[in-house]
C-alpha cells in the first residue's frame, strides 16, 4: 500500500517536472519558431495575421528578395572572416597567457592576473569611446583591423577559463617531461595543449559565437558595406518607425542558421563549459 | 641557451610584425585614392536609401572626383554612432539631422553654419517651405538645407468605415470638444465594436470585451498623438524657441486629457496595454490586424500600409479639428556637414546637391517623402496617386496650422521623462495635469542646467 502510494506519487511528481520544463522549453524555442515561421509569409500577411498563424500560403520570395536587394552573403562572408580570425588569434593567445599565468614563475604574476581579471568587471559600454578614440586616432575606422584588434589577443574571461585547466593538470607530468629534456615550449605542445583539447574548444566556441553575435563595436566602427557584419546589417533593416520585417526576419533566421550548426557540432563543450564555470 | 634565445627572439618579433601588420594605416572612414575623394554620407530610414542612392549616382557622374558611400544606421543605434564618432572625432562628412538634436548639435559646435557658403552659392532660400527654414535657422546661422518635410494625418481601413456608414471626407471634417467630445467621438463610437457587436453608445456595450477600437494612437514623445490634439487646441510646448517649456498650461493638458477620455471615458480608443511605446505593434500592424479602425500616422510609414495592406482597403484623411480648429505635426529633416570634416569643399558640393531642386525631385518623384520645396510636391502626389492613393491631406496640413519640434537643448530630458510619464497616462495611471506639470519641471531643470 506504502509503495503503492510512493509510486504514485513519484509519477505525479515526475509528470509535474516534465510539464513544467516542457512549458520552459516552449517559452525559449517559441520565439525562434515564430521568425522563422514569419519569414514564409508574404509581405501581405505578415503585419495582418498573429505571429504563431501558420505560414499559409508560404513564400520563398523574402529570402530571394534579402540576396538580391541586400548583401546578405557578403554580410556572412565578412562576419565569418572576423569570427574566424578572432577565434584563431585567441586561442593562440589565450593559450600561451593563460599557461604563463598558471605555471611560470615571474615576479608580479599573481597582480598581473588578478588585474587581467578585474577587467571582466568593465561593462563594454564604457571602453566603447576610448577604444573608438584609438582606433580612429590609428585611422583604422571602417576597417577589418577595427573589428578584429580589440579582441584577437584574448579577453580575460578566456584567460582565465583556459588558466583554471591548465591548473588542474598535474604538474608532475610536466615534471617528467622536464626531465626528459622537453622545454617549456615543448611542454606546452606536447604535454598540455593535447591535454586541452576540450577546453579549447569550448574557448573556441564561445568566441566564435560572441563574435558573431556582437553589434555594438562592429556598429560603432564599421561605414561602409565592405566590411558590414551581418548584426549591422541586420539592424539596420530596423527603421525608425517603419521596420522592413519582411526582409528582416529571414535575415535574422539565416543569421542564426551557423550558430545553430556549431551547437549541434560542439553541444557536448558548451555544456561542459557551461558546468565548468557557471557563465554562459 | 643560445638556442632559446633566438626562439624567444623570434617568437616576438613574429609577435611585433603581426601587430605592424594587422595596425599599418590605410585610410579611415573618409580618405581619398588616387584623386578621388570619399566621402560618407549617414542616413537612417532603409526605405528611403534606394532614392538617395539614385540621387548620389547623378551627383558622382556629375563630379567623377568624389565618391559618397551611404551609411545606413538605424534610428535606434543611429544618434549613438552619431555622439561617439563626434567624441572620436571622426564623424561623417554629411548626414541626416532632426530638429530634436539640432540644439545639442548646434551646441557642441560640430555641425557647419552653412549661411556663407549659401550665400556664396547664391542659393534661392526662398525655394523652400517658409515655416522649414525658419526651422533650421537661428538668426543669421543656417545648420544645413532642408531636404524633406512629414505631417500627421488620418490612416483609415475603408472597410470599417463603409460599415460605419462613413466617407473619408465626412471622418476628416469631424471636430472634438472636451464637454460632448463632439463630432468626432460621435464617429468613433460608430468605428468601435465589442465583442456582441455593440457601440459604446449603446446600452449593454461591454468596454472590458472591445473586439475592434476606433482608433489607435502612438507615439514616444506626442509627435503622432497629443501634440496634434494640442495643436488643435491652441498648446504650445515652448514659450518660444529655445526658452522654456509650457507643456503644464491648460491649453496643452486638455489634450492630453482628450486623449486619455478617448481611452477611458469614452472606450473609442485602445489603452496604453496595446499602444504603449517602444514594445507595442506598429501603427500599420494595429490597423492590418484590425485591432483599430483609424489612426493618426506619419507620412513616413506610408510604404508600410501599402505592403501589409490589401490594395484599395486603405486610405489617408485629415485630423478632425479641435476647439482652436485643424492643426497637424509639421517636421522635416536637413542635411548636416560635420564641423571637422577633411573634405568641406566636396561635402558643401554634397549639401548643395542635395538641397537642390534636381535632387530633391528625384526623391520625391519616387513617392519616397516629401520635397523640401513645395513647387515639387506635386510629384509625390502623383506617385502615390499611381499607387492608388491620395494622399494630399499631408499637403494640405502642411499648409495649414502646424505645430513643430519643440526647438530646445534640453531634447533627451524631455524625450525620457515624456515617455515615462505619458506611458503612466496612457495606462490611466496618472493624471493629464500631474504628468504634465512633472514634464515640465524636468525639462525645465534641464533647460536652466544647461544640458
Amino acid at each position: 500500500m506504502a509503495t503503492k502510494q510512493r509510486r504514485v506519487g513519484q509519477r505525479v511528481r515526475g509528470t509535474t517536472v516534465y510539464l513544467l520544463l516542457a512549458v520552459g522549453g516552449l517559452i525559449s524555442i517559441a520565439p525562434y519558431l515564430m521568425t522563422l515561421n514569419a519569414a514564409f509569409k508574404p509581405q501581405s500577411t505578415l503585419l495582418s495575421t498573429q505571429a504563431w498563424t501558420p505560414a499559409v500560403p508560404s513564400t520563398w520570395s523574402n529570402f530571394t528578395t534579402l540576396w538580391q536587394q541586400y548583401d546578405m552573403s557578403g554580410f556572412i562572408v565578412h562576419t565569418t572572416i572576423v569570427a574566424g580570425v578572432i577565434t584563431l588569434g585567441q586561442l593562440v593567445f589565450t593559450t600561451l597567457a593563460a599557461y604563463a599565468f598558471a605555471r611560470l614563475d615571474f615576479p608580479g604574476r599573481e597582480p598581473l592576473f588578478w588585474g587581467f581579471i578585474a577587467m571582466m568587471m568593465v561593462p563594454q559600454i564604457v571602453t566603447l569611446i576610448p577604444l573608438f578614440l584609438i582606433m580612429s586616432h590609428l585611422q583604422l575606422i571602417d576597417t577589418y583591423r577595427a573589428l578584429i584588434l580589440p579582441y584577437v589577443f584574448g579577453t580575460p574571461y578566456g584567460i582565465f577559463l583556459v588558466r583554471q585547466y591548465f591548473q588542474t593538470i598535474p604538474a608532475d607530468l610536466e615534471a617528467a617531461a622536464r626531465i626528459d629534456g622537453a622545454g617549456t615550449w615543448g611542454i606546452l605542445r606536447r604535454i598540455m595543449l593535447p591535454l586541452s583539447k576540450p577546453i579549447l574548444a569550448t574557448l573556441a566556441t564561445i568566441t566564435f559565437v560572441n563574435t558573431w553575435n556582437s553589434l555594438l563595436w562592429p556598429l560603432m566602427a564599421t561605414s561602409s558595406e565592405r566590411d558590414e557584419v551581418v548584426t549591422v546589417g541586420v539592424a539596420a533593416l530596423q527603421g525608425q518607425f517603419a521596420s522592413e520585417l519582411h526582409i528582416l526576419l529571414p535575415a535574422a533566421a539565416v543569421a542564426l542558421l551557423p550558430l545553430i550548426a556549431i551547437f549541434l557540432l560542439f553541444q557536448r563543450h558548451i555544456v561542459r563549459s557551461i558546468a565548468l564555470t557557471g557563465l554562459k | 641557451m643560445f638556442r632559446r634565445a633566438t626562439k624567444k627572439t623570434l617568437a616576438l618579433a613574429t609577435a611585433a610584425a603581426t601587430v605592424a601588420a594587422l595596425t599599418s594605416a590605410c585610410g579611415g572612414s573618409s580618405g581619398s585614392s588616387g584623386g578621388v575623394v570619399n566621402l560618407t554620407y549617414m542616413i537612417w530610414q532603409t526605405s528611403e536609401e534606394a532614392a538617395y542612392q539614385k540621387s548620389i549616382d547623378a551627383f558622382e557622374k556629375a563630379n567623377p572626383d568624389i565618391h559618397v558611400t551611404i551609411d545606413l544606421v538605424p534610428w535606434a543605434q543611429y544618434w549613438a554612432k552619431l555622439q561617439t564618432s563626434a567624441a572620436g572625432r571622426n564623424m561623417p562628412d554629411v548626414f541626416w539631422d532632426h530638429l530634436a538634436y539640432l540644439p545639442e548639435l548646434a551646441k557642441d559646435g560640430i555641425i557647419t553654419n552653412i549661411a556663407s557658403d549659401v550665400q556664396a552659392a547664391k542659393i534661392d532660400l526662398s525655394q523652400y517651405s517658409p515655416k522649414l527654414l525658419a526651422q533650421w535657422q537661428n538668426g543669421s546661422v543656417l545648420y544645413g538645407l532642408p531636404k524633406d518635410w512629414d505631417t500627421i494625418e488620418t490612416i483609415y481601413n475603408a472597410k470599417d468605415l463603409s460599415v460605419a456608414g462613413l466617407t473619408a471626407a465626412q471622418l476628416g471634417g469631424t471636430s472634438w470638444n472636451l464637454t460632448d467630445g463632439g463630432t468626432f467621438v460621435a464617429a468613433l463610437e460608430k468605428l468601435t465594436v465589442d465583442q456582441n457587436g455593440k457601440h459604446p453608445n449603446q446600452a449593454g456595450f461591454d468596454a472590458s470585451h472591445i473586439k475592434q477600437y476606433g482608433i489607435a494612437l502612438e507615439a514616444p514623445n506626442g509627435q503622432q498623438d497629443w501634440w496634434n490634439f494640442g495643436v488643435q487646441n491652441g498648446c504650445q510646448l515652448q514659450s518660444k524657441p529655445y526658452g522654456t517649456w509650457t507643456v503644464s498650461s491648460p491649453a496643452c493638458v486638455q489634450a492630453m486629457q482628450f486623449e486619455q477620455d478617448l481611452m477611458y471615458k469614452w472606450h473609442v480608443a485602445a489603452p496604453g496595454t496595446i499602444t504603449n511605446t517602444p514594445n507595442a505593434a506598429a501603427l500599420p500592424q494595429i490597423l492590418a490586424q484590425n485591432t483599430a479602425a483609424i489612426t493618426f500616422d506619419g507620412d513616413w510609414d506610408l510604404d508600410t500600409y501599402q505592403s501589409s495592406l490589401p490594395a484599395g482597403s486603405w486610405g489617408v484623411t485629415t485630423l478632425p479639428s479641435g476647439p482652436k480648429g485643424s492643426g497637424t505635426v509639421f517636421n522635416g529633416l536637413t542635411d548636416a556637414i560635420y564641423a571637422g570634416t577633411k573634405h568641406p569643399q566636396q561635402a558643401w558640393k554634397l549639401e548643395e546637391w542635395l538641397g537642390s531642386a534636381a535632387s530633391e525631385k528625384i526623391v520625391t518623384d519616387s513617392g519616397t517623402v516629401w520635397a523640401a520645396i513645395p513647387s515639387l510636391d506635386s510629384g509625390f502626389i502623383a506617385a502615390w496617386k499611381a499607387k492608388g492613393i491620395d494622399v494630399s491631406a499631408f499637403y494640405q496640413g502642411s499648409q495649414g496650422t502646424t505645430i513643430g519640434y519643440p526647438l530646445t537643448t534640453s531634447g533627451t530630458a524631455f524625450t525620457n521623462v515624456v515617455l515615462k510619464d505619458m506611458n503612466q497616462v496612457w495606462l490611466n495611471q496618472m493624471t493629464p495635469l500631474n504628468a504634465a506639470n512633472d514634464i515640465t519641471s524636468v525639462s525645465n531643470a534641464a533647460v536652466a542646467s544647461g544640458d
